[in-house]
């Protein structure tokens, strides 16, 4: 079979893919922040 | 940057050390999760250690890090997470503002291809008994192949339906690979930022309705006290994960019974990314009494798939008994096989197997329970006893508040048990008492050739007891005695 090297990244791009519109709901030192997977893939890129 | 450089970071769990998370081994550089609860002089070894070329710090953390800015000179950056527009005041250089570096960044950025899977892409340092924590590495293989492990119905079972709160820290063990597993799975993250309360967890598992959430039997205790004092619905909650030390039996049975919360207890270490074991009841043990069932969950529970293990007691591979005690040893594609650049390496890791130090009986049904540390059993005659068991049953006696048992050197016995115990405040018993408490539950070799009463149990920065402490203030005992 294909020997396809496992790789950290996949995963966000997954998420960045697939779950666009799901939420990361993060409490910061303002309050609570809310970022879509969306916004995450962008910032982390 | 370049290939291979360790990032560290300091911080609470939030999106923005998320994006770390993906960022750092999206370039092909590792991320370094620092525990920010270490003393300065540890903080300082690690990042040496590590030799940390870049620092991502929260903002209301940046105190622990000014305290030993002239003793980590591989520190080429600080970058400063902040809500706030400006980077505050301090002794640190060069500073970077966070969002600022987000801004100037570019949101179509291709992460890293072709890198071997067996790089690496993450490491984190775990305390030692004596000396300077450890450092474990994580590869890109390892991380992937956990959290798919995560994902299996009869381990974690995280899904895209959850809503995952990873309470134990980003800095322990990737907060048990969660925030990997979430992303991957598109699972809803809740993360509980900086400085949180129990007050503020149960707020946030209500008003976010968590299906998940993760943490060290500590957190829960201090929830289930907070369930007790507010009116919370936590119904949405199908099971907490708990790892770390051991739960209580009370503890498991409050949250069930009482709060209707399903309870795991789960098992691991910064080497193994970390789960390994998991409680969960089989299919027939369903039936089970109450009782039997508490029973079996409060054990740590058996093997997830894609790990193999071995427990080595005195006459090679234990009995499957539930009574005979071994060393559980581990291995598989997310167990490390070695401490970084570590002399102690050569220790733990032997013959293909990571022994983890951690002694176990595992019954009929391969249920592992944890009895003791190796170091801290007491090897008398050639029988094993276990410090622990002895300690939980003394700790159950209402008038004691902590008990330790320790191995003393013995002419005839090679070692033998004696324990050192607290009283609770304004509570009295005597030693002839505890002993008549203890002597129905135990075998009479078993029972500690001596009970000294103690103002205080030496303990470890992390509250742990200090056990080599009292071995050494009791090393001459028996020579005493005699």
């Amino acid at each position: 079979m294909m020997n396809i090297p496992l790789n950290i990244s996949t995963m966000l791009e997954r998420a960045e893919r697939f779950f666009p519109k799901k939420q990361v709901v993060s409490r910061s030192q303002s309050g609570i922040v809310r970022h879509t997977y969306k916004e995450i893939g962008e910032r982390t890129r | 940057m370049e290939a291979g450089d360790r990032v560290g970071t300091f911080a609470w769990n939030h999106h923005r050390h998320l994006e770390a998370y993906f960022a750092i081994p999206g370039i092909g550089a590792v991320l370094h999760t620092i525990n920010i609860r270490l003393s300065p002089q540890h903080i300082s070894y690690i990042i040496n250690h590590a030799e940390d070329k870049v620092l991502l710090i929260d903002e209301d953390l940046l105190p622990f890090i000014e305290k030993v800015k002239d003793e980590i000179p591989t520190v080429q950056a600080f970058v400063i997470m902040t809500d706030n527009e400006a980077i505050p005041e301090t002794s640190l250089e060069p500073v970077y503002h966070y969002e600022k570096l987000l801004q100037e960044g570019d949101a179509s950025f291709q992460f890293m291809k072709n890198i071997d899977e067996n790089s690496p892409a993450g490491m984190c340092y775990t305390s030692a008994t004596t000396g300077y924590p450890k450092g474990v590495v994580y590869s890109h293989r390892g991380i992937v192949l956990h959290s798919m492990a995560l994902g299996l119905a009869d381990s974690a079972a995280l899904s895209e339906q959850d809503v995952a709160m990873p309470v134990v820290p980003m800095f322990h063990a990737n907060a048990w690979g969660l925030p990997f597993a979430a992303v991957w799975f598109g699972t809803t993250l809740v993360m509980p930022g900086p400085a949180f309360t129990p007050k503020l967890i149960a707020e946030l598992m209500e008003a976010e309705k968590v299906t998940i959430a993760a943490g060290v039997p500590t957190i829960w205790l201090g929830l289930l006290n907070e369930l007790e004092k507010g009116q919370y619905d936590l119904s949405s909650v199908t099971r907490i994960l708990c790892g770390g030390a051991a739960a209580p039996k009370g503890m498991i049975q409050a949250f069930e019974e009482k709060h209707k919360i399903p309870f795991i207890h789960a098992y691991g270490m910064t080497e193994t990314s970390p789960l390994v074991v998991l409680s969960r009841l089989k299919s027939y043990q369903q039936n089970l009494s109450d009782e039997e069932r508490l029973e079996i969950r409060a054990k740590q529970g058996f093997l997830v798939p894609g790990v193999e293990m071995k427990v080595i007691g005195k006459d090679g591979e234990v009995k499957w008994d539930g009574v005979e005690m071994g060393e559980l040893c581990l291995r598989g594609p997310w167990i490390a096989d070695e401490y970084y650049q570590d002399e102690r390496s050569k220790e733990a890791f032997r013959d293909g197997w990571l022994h983890t130090g951690d002694v176990v009986t595992v019954d009929e049904e391969g249920f592992i329970k944890i009895v003791d540390r190796t170091k801290d059993l007491i090897k008398s005659g050639g029988e094993w006893i276990s410090s622990v068991d002895l300690e939980n049953a003394l700790m159950a006696h209402e008038a004691v508040f902590e008990a330790a048992v320790v191995a003393v050197p013995h002419a005839e016995w090679q070692e033998r048990p004696i324990a050192c115990v607290v009283l609770k405040e304004g509570k009295h018993v005597t030693k002839e008492e505890l002993y008549d408490f203890l002597r129905p539950q135990f075998a009479k070799w078993w029972l500690p050739d001596d009970i000294v009463f103690m103002n205080e149990i030496p303990k470890t920065s992390v509250g742990k007891f200090l056990k080599m402490k009292l071995r050494e203030q009791l090393k001459d005992y028996f020579l005493n005695v005699e």
